[in-house]
């Protein structure tokens, strides 16, 4: 672990669903010189170069309970990226009604993109990541 | 309303008795065919959560959607892109896992039907004694409920009237159903005898209080 990395309470980290998406994610944050706490939400065993590194929850990711016990009240940053569009959709949704801030919605059609803007979610395209998200990784 | 399904089956029946536009966003073609030589041209295909087959289905017409595809996240995709693309009034969602229930509702989905709880509520409702069922929640200031409580042979109000039972002010007695199925409308010399159903409008949350007071 590098030491010079900045460690807050502030720096948890929940990511929602297995993708190529989120593992770039989470590497970036891994390899960014905070130190991210990560919460990895997965339906399915996975065996990456990180599993020592972030905490893996295994569930069923269609069933919201998998969430309830989180606490988003002391997360920075939630992220939607399953390979299902709507179920991303649906679980910022769900997310933001647990209280959680900072939440981005991976989708994989743009006319989803400005779907959640009222509710204060940002919806991005794995093509196209926005730099309010990799900000977090590139600072 | 989405999917050539058994329920949009029955409602179409239902609201074109009252010449009611309808139309039914569904992806099988085979179904929009069966359900076109049912009921005239009334199917668009295609998939409900694509913007474009909202636009052709005439969504920026509709009052009411009904999306009761068995997949919440179908559902919510649908319900939100007709709210924000065409400003529908009134959603009516099917949900199936009600822990999902705050995400719709703070979206504005307010009208959620749960064919678990709606079979829970009539089991309630067949073993009623003393356990009181929902008949309907009203849109009041403050949240108001009717419910139904069946009264037990122990009761401590049984062979008392109405005026000695004094029902609580958050609550008003609105019908008597006697135990051979007869109405009776609630007049203060009126008793109440084993096994009558109580019709009562409560405030919400009130739900217990009044079982200890009726028990």
């Amino acid at each position: 672990m590098n030491n010079s990395k900045q460690t807050t309470n502030q720096n948890n980290c929940i990511i929602f669903g297995n993708s190529d998406i989120g593992n770039f994610i989470i590497e970036s944050l891994l390899n960014s010189n905070i130190n991210y706490n990560i919460t990895f939400l997965t339906e399915e065993q996975i065996n990456t170069k990180f599993n020592n590194d972030i905490n893996i929850l295994f569930g069923n990711i269609y069933d919201p309970k998998i969430l309830k016990n989180l606490d988003f009240s002391n997360t920075k940053l939630s992220i939607c990226c399953s390979e299902n569009t709507n179920l991303n959709i649906l679980t910022a949704s769900y997310m933001k009604s647990l209280k959680a801030e900072n939440i981005f919605c991976c989708s994989y059609d743009t006319q989803y993109n400005n779907l959640l803007n009222s509710k204060n979610i940002i919806t991005f395209n794995p093509w196209n990541i926005p730099n309010k998200l990799n900000s977090l990784w590139r600072t | 309303m989405i999917g050539a399904n058994n329920i949009s089956e029955q409602l179409i029946d239902w609201y074109s008795k009252y010449n009611h536009e309808i139309t039914i966003i569904e992806k099988k073609l085979n179904k929009c065919h069966e359900f076109d030589q049912l009921y005239g041209p009334i199917s668009q295909h295609g998939d409900a959560t694509d913007l474009n087959i909202q636009k052709l289905s005439g969504m920026e017409r509709a009052d009411i959607l009904i999306a009761t595809t068995k997949s919440d996240s179908t559902n919510f995709v649908i319900s939100a892109l007709a709210k924000s693309n065409f400003k529908v009034d009134t959603i009516i969602n099917r949900i199936n896992n009600m822990n999902y229930a705050k995400a719709f509702e703070e979206n504005g989905f307010n009208i959620l039907i749960n064919v678990e709880s709606n079979v829970l509520q009539s089991i309630e409702q067949e073993t009623s004694i003393l356990a009181p069922w929902s008949i309907a929640k009203l849109k009041t200031n403050p949240s108001k409920e009717i419910i139904g409580i069946k009264i037990n042979d122990d009761s401590n109000i049984i062979g008392k009237s109405i005026s000695e039972i004094g029902f609580p002010s958050h609550s008003q007695l609105l019908l008597i159903i006697r135990s051979n199925g007869i109405t009776d409308t609630p007049a203060e010399h009126k008793t109440i005898h084993p096994n009558d159903e109580l019709i009562v409008l409560i405030q919400e949350g009130k739900k217990e209080s009044m079982i200890e007071y009726l028990s």
